[in-house]
């Protein structure tokens, strides 16, 4: 046999079997802590904390947090735990408790855990030190997040603030003792939580009940010659009101298991209200993915009610939803589609699919992001995903529309690429009157 | 009840109102094209009662009032002045009370009912006659116009999107009621298909660069052939393409394969003995120390056993089994003989067959596939080997392998 | 400009070959491992320019082994291009939470391949991290 040629891989050495001692510590080490903010996953007070007399523990829950996160997504609550952590850490150096400092620790989700060694203080006053001190943590971490990320996600978030002590106990192990004192700030802060929920979805109900939603229309314009293509529907609640953004509506339904009923009383405030400028177009409504496979929606009574008040209407979904169900929702398309239906896929470019969800579902409209409108005339880049949008719009028969149209320049951009309709606040802001052509 | 039966069971509680109200109305035997007239359009009521969009699309009215509101009011005119109208304006209530029972608010359905009941008693004749005539005309019509326009009214303000509250809250695992896509049961197939794109990547990325080298003129080197071929009997052995007794492919980066047969030899000796020593005996002899073959030692070791256990199994107790290695003319030669059934001349033309046994083997009654000593054939045929049968029947049979001896220095 | 160093882990062989016979050929520097622990050892010893990860491997698996890889300092900024065989979504988002630059689905091509390590190593020559 002749020779191998010369082999330019260097294998390492492999390891011996067995457990290896650094890679083990390493696989711990990533087990406890958490990758997003670098922090321990433990309350660790450190080596000989059973020696502390008394340990006080501030506890700060962000509240709300499973309704933005599948709302918005995994990176804006990384950036949302990073500023937290962050926060926490500045507001650490200048805090009365700094010299008293044990430790910080994250809970995996929500929860942010601070130690400090109270040995020194009177035990009934340490609820007086950790209490002001809790606010200011509070305080500190609202601020940056509001200065970061601006109202979007503020408004729906809140952070609660739990504080409690422990004493040594020669009849408690201390590790248990910790743990308890822990739970207990843990249950302090959800107390807090829980009565502001409480009210929030009181508020809810109190809106269900009155059928307070109202909506507002926005119209779809032809890019060319502004000629009114339809309108979206778009619910709002009442004026002023904490509840007012759908965002809000739909976290705090989520948070009250209210959601199939917030919808409900969407359509039907959309279907009852219709004007009539709306009627001679095509009417543009949102729905969730949750009601749209809801046997009670698809029921053909209620399919066939729904088109009497509009037979032009069009169903909008968010691509961010429909990528993980292609099967559901095919037999769901199939259904409203022979009811008369048509469908649209909405923020479509800003998902992880690419063009998949249009190929596979092969919407009659085609609703571009807004991301990607925006300052679409400075990128390039953006250009081109217009491009492979509308050559598949083509293709498959899909009408686009552009979303989110703020400034002359953005529109002019989509206009020269050929994009027929365009919606934003450029050419028409949601109105609950709608006047003469903008 | 679904769409098709409710309409099945409307058109025939209509036939019957029609037949109650003519009955009412004392029709008599000239009465027939009237009679028909009346149930003609009574069906085509029906028909577009069933097409709620032909409202809309005969655009019969700016106000959105709804189809059977607007021929309430036509027919209200029209029963004014007798004739079809009168006839058959009854049956438009009770059509619209039918379509209103079926769904609708409850309170709808109550006027419903009231309705129908009175059109039905104002239809009877001899009910109005005691009041002066327009009255009782006026009566009859419009005391149920009003209430099926009170009707068409409450039912606007109702549910057109008829989404039932739930009952009780979504059950635990539905905050979202739509299942993720499950990840995929992994069944035998799917496990195959991801198995195989391991070596599909590299018979790519071979195939890549064997193409990009002859672009530039040059020859496909031969560690990438070799490669190549190896990761496709992989994918071959995946995909399930029978070579019987197909050696293993080459191992990738295994220096050239040789066996030692005199430890080889002894040591399956010495493991026969262990297991079969009771039954038979068995022995080994070698003429040299070492003997060298070039040949994978799996392969030989697995022809090997197939002949010892051959050997082993068709030799009754208390018999022989004899191994022996010797080298001759730069040969070696491996020969297992047994005192055993033996074969015949026809049965040893036959033996390297596939699934065949002799008629001694079969008689013997032991078991067997009849595979061994066509897959001891062809794995030393792989290596490079040749093997041969002697026998005379009832006495034994004996193999004899060949192999050519490794040269030193060889690789 | 010395070639950059790529590390690559792959607990089947014949991948290895392949992918260094197409790197090799491009002037890298190319070390490999067949086991993921040794892999780590060995990357953190001596961090290379460019991190190429199977994801199925027995013991700790290629989004373990980044997410490792990401929590050190000495390997913080090593791109990591992973190797999948399955091409849903969900993949390409946990390649990206677990800190993975890019990722490349079997079989790939050879050009494919120059591709996506071009574009990395340039990126972290950039970077300034060697």
């Amino acid at each position: 046999m002749k020779p191998r040629g010369e082999r330019p891989l260097r294998l390492v050495p492999t390891a011996a079997p067995g457990p290896v001692a650094d890679v083990e510590r390493l696989r711990l080490e990533r087990l406890s802590t958490d990758a997003v903010t670098g922090l321990p996953l433990q309350a660790d007070p450190g080596v000989g904390f059973e020696r502390i007399a008394g340990i006080g523990i501030v506890y700060l829950q962000l509240g709300r947090f499973a309704g933005v996160e599948s709302l918005y997504g995994w990176e804006l609550y990384d950036r949302v735990l990073k500023l937290t952590a962050a926060s926490l850490r500045e507001d650490l150096e200048i805090s009365a408790l700094r010299s008293e400092y044990l430790s910080l620790s994250f809970n995996g989700c929500d929860g942010f855990c601070l130690l400090f060694d109270l040995s020194g203080r009177p035990a009934s006053r340490h609820a007086a030190l950790l209490e002001p001190e809790g606010r200011r943590f509070r305080q500190g971490v609202l601020r940056r997040l509001r200065q970061a990320l601006g109202r979007i996600a503020v408004d729906l978030m809140n952070v609660y603030v739990g504080v409690a002590s422990v004493a040594d106990d020669p009849r408690v192990r201390p590790s248990r003792n910790l743990a308890r004192g822990v739970l207990e700030a843990v249950r302090a802060a959800e107390a807090h939580q829980s009565d502001a929920r409480k009210g929030r979805v009181e508020s809810l109900k109190t809106l269900l009940s009155r059928r307070a939603l109202r909506t507002v229309w926005q119209p779809v314009l032809a890019l060319s010659d502004r000629r009114v293509l339809g309108y979206e529907a778009l619910i709002r609640g009442p004026v002023g009101s904490d509840l007012e953004k759908p965002d809000a509506l739909f976290t705090v339904a989520r948070e009250g298991d209210m959601l199939l009923e917030l919808e409900n009383l969407c359509l039907e405030t959309i279907f009852s209200s219709l004007p009539r400028a709306v009627r001679s177009g095509i009417l543009f409504v949102n729905a969730s993915a949750r009601l749209l496979t809801h046997p009670v929606f698809l029921d053909e009574r209620n399919l066939i009610e729904i088109q009497r008040a509009h037979p032009a209407t069009v169903i909008e979904v968010s691509e961010k939803e429909i990528v993980w169900n292609y099967a559901a929702f095919r037999e769901v398309l199939e259904r409203l589609r022979g009811a008369g239906f048509r469908f649209a896929i909405d923020d479509a470019g800003s998902g992880y699919s690419g063009l998949e969800t249009i190929l596979q579902l092969r919407p009659e409209f085609i609703k571009v992001a807004d991301s990607i409108v925006r300052n679409v005339h400075q990128d390039a880049i953006k250009r081109e995903v217009l491009a492979s949008l509308l050559s598949l719009g083509r293709q498959i028969g899909a009408t686009l529309v552009a979303e989110g149209i703020e400034s002359e320049d953005e529109l002019r951009s989509l206009a020269a690429l050929g994009l027929p309709y365009g919606q934003g606040f450029l050419l028409g802001k949601p109105a609950a009157r709608i006047s003469g052509a903008p | 009840m679904n769409g098709a039966s409710r309409g099945l069971l409307s058109s025939g509680l209509l036939l019957f109102a029609i037949f109650l109200v003519v009955a009412a109305g004392g029709a008599a035997a000239g009465d027939i094209p009237r009679l028909a007239a009346v149930a003609g359009g009574a069906v085509a009521l029906r028909a577009v009662f069933l097409a709620p969009g032909l409202g809309r699309a005969l655009g019969i009215f700016a106000v959105p009032i709804d189809l059977g509101a607007s021929l309430v009011l036509i027919l209200f005119a029209l029963s004014l002045t007798g004739g079809l109208g009168s006839d058959l304006y009854p049956l438009l209530l009770v059509e619209i009370v039918l379509a209103r029972l079926a769904e609708g608010p409850a309170a709808g359905r109550f006027l419903a009912v009231v309705a129908t009941a009175g059109a039905a008693a104002l239809a009877i004749p001899g009910v109005t006659d005691g009041a002066p005539q327009t009255v009782g005309t006026v009566l009859r019509v419009a005391w149920p116009a009003a209430l099926l326009l009170v009707l068409e009214v409450t039912d606007r303000r109702g549910a057109p999107v008829v989404v039932e509250k739930p009952s009780r809250p979504a059950p635990a695992p539905a905050p979202e009621a739509v299942p993720r896509e499950a990840a995929p049961a992994r069944d035998a197939r799917q496990e195959l298909l991801h198995d195989l794109k391991s070596p599909l990547s590299v018979v790519r990325v071979y195939a890549d660069l064997m193409t990009e080298g002859a672009r530039r003129g040059e020859l496909p080197r031969e560690e990438h052939l070799e490669s190549l071929s190896n990761e496709i009997a992989l994918m071959e052995a995946l995909v399930g393409v029978s070579r019987p007794a197909a050696p293993r492919p080459a191992p990738r980066v295994a220096p050239p394969p040789e066996t030692e047969l005199v430890n080889l030899l002894s040591s399956l000796a010495a493991s026969y003995h262990d297991a079969h020593g009771e039954k038979v005996r068995i022995e080994f002899v070698a003429d040299e120390e070492s003997i060298v073959i070039s040949a994978d030692p799996v392969a030989v070791q697995r022809a090997l056993r197939n002949v010892l256990d051959n050997a082993v199994k068709y030799t009754p107790p208390g018999g022989q089994v004899r191994i022996r290695a010797s080298v001759v003319a730069q040969h070696v030669f491996v020969v297992i003989s047994d005192t055993g059934i033996g074969m015949t001349r026809e049965e040893q033309k036959r033996a390297f067959e596939y699934a065949w046994r002799g008629e001694a083997a079969r008689a013997s009654g032991t078991e067997g596939r009849g595979l061994g000593l066509a897959l001891v054939r062809e794995l030393l045929e792989k290596q490079g080997g040749k093997v041969s049968l002697l026998s005379e029947p009832g006495h034994g049979l004996e193999v004899t392998i060949m192999f050519p001896l490794r040269r030193p220095g060889a690789s | 400009m010395s070639a950059a160093s790529i590390f690559i882990v792959d607990d089947d062989p014949a991948v290895l070959e392949a992918v260094t016979a197409v790197l090799a050929g491009d002037g890298y520097r190319v070390t490999g491992a067949v086991d993921s622990r040794s892999a780590l050892l060995a990357v953190l010893s001596d961090p290379p320019d460019l991190l190429v990860l199977d994801v199925n491997m027995p013991g700790l698996n290629g989004w373990e082994l980044c997410d490792i890889v990401r929590r050190q300092t000495a390997t913080r900024e090593v791109p990591v291009l992973f190797l999948t065989g399955r091409g849903e979504v969900r993949d390409q988002i946990t390649a990206l939470q677990v800190g993975g630059s890019d990722h490349l689905r079997k079989p790939f091509r050879a050009e494919e391949l120059r591709g996506k390590v071009r574009a990395l190593t340039t990126g972290a020559r950039r970077r300034g991290s060697r």
